[in-house]
């Protein structure tokens, strides 16, 4: 089971789910599947000519999707932390929120609230890869989100 | 390759020189830390003497000339095996 994590995730909009998704939700079993409100059973039918099974393994899909955005939400929250860690007692990640880019809000010194905006592909760089010069561009992103520019060219 | 989160040395056009000298006044060349970048061009944090500036400057992309980096090529992390075994002969 997953630690808890001391910090907000907040996913807006629905993420689009991937191929391996796909193919492990069309592999549930009808157990696994959720299920449609008459809403959705009307609009898998008019709108995208689907029968229910067809929907909800879509749907399915899309929850992986999710699940899976919030699981890289709490791994970034995470290595924030760690960077954050670094600074002293004095900063907090509060949340960590995805969409069409990341986001980060952090309390930081003086009750001072920073909102840092990190890119797509700093973040799939930092996760998936986790090469040294990568993990000191959003250190970067933080450090100035938070003030202390002045450790930028220190690290 | 992606810029934001570097520290890049950047050279400026000759145009950039002329859209740019009040900004960073004398330089036809400065480093800066990219803190986003778009269509337009790139937003730079760039370092005063006591780094306490949080000012950001926009550099549109025709006015710089060129710009140089450290870039270190590094092998990715390994990442634990997917399970997958050859067939036995």
């Amino acid at each position: 089971m997953a630690a808890e994590n001391s910090f907000e995730i907040y996913i807006r909009g629905v993420p689009g789910d991937r191929e391996d998704e796909r193919r492990r939700a069309d592999q549930a079993p009808q157990s696994e599947l959720p299920p449609l409100s008459g809403e959705e059973k009307k609009v898998a039918k008019k709108l995208f000519d689907r029968t229910e099974e067809q929907y909800q393994r879509s749907k399915l899909a899309l929850d992986y999707a999710g699940q899976r955005s919030k699981e890289r939400a709490a791994m970034l929250g995470r290595r924030v932390q760690e960077i954050l860690g670094e600074l002293g007692p004095g900063y907090r990640l509060v949340a960590v929120a995805g969409g069409d880019r990341w986001a980060l809000k952090i309390q930081a010194e003086h009750d001072r609230t920073a909102s840092i905006t990190v890119p797509f592909e700093l973040v799939d760089d930092v996760l998936d890869f986790g090469a040294s010069q990568d993990v000191d561009r959003l250190k970067n992103l933080v450090l100035f989100g938070v003030g202390r520019q002045e450790l930028i060219l220190k690290h | 390759m992606d810029l934001t989160g570097r520290l890049v040395h950047f050279w400026l056009s000759p145009a950039g020189k002329e859209a740019l000298n009040e900004v960073i006044p004398g330089g036809a060349d400065f480093e800066a830390l990219v803190v986003e970048e778009n269509s337009i061009g790139l937003w730079l944090w760039i370092p005063d003497t006591e780094h306490e500036s949080r000012e950001v400057t926009l550099l549109k992309w025709e006015y710089f000339a060129a710009a140089s980096l450290e870039y270190q090529p590094e092998a990715p992390r390994e990442r634990p095996p997917t399970g997958f075994q050859a067939p036995k002969d």
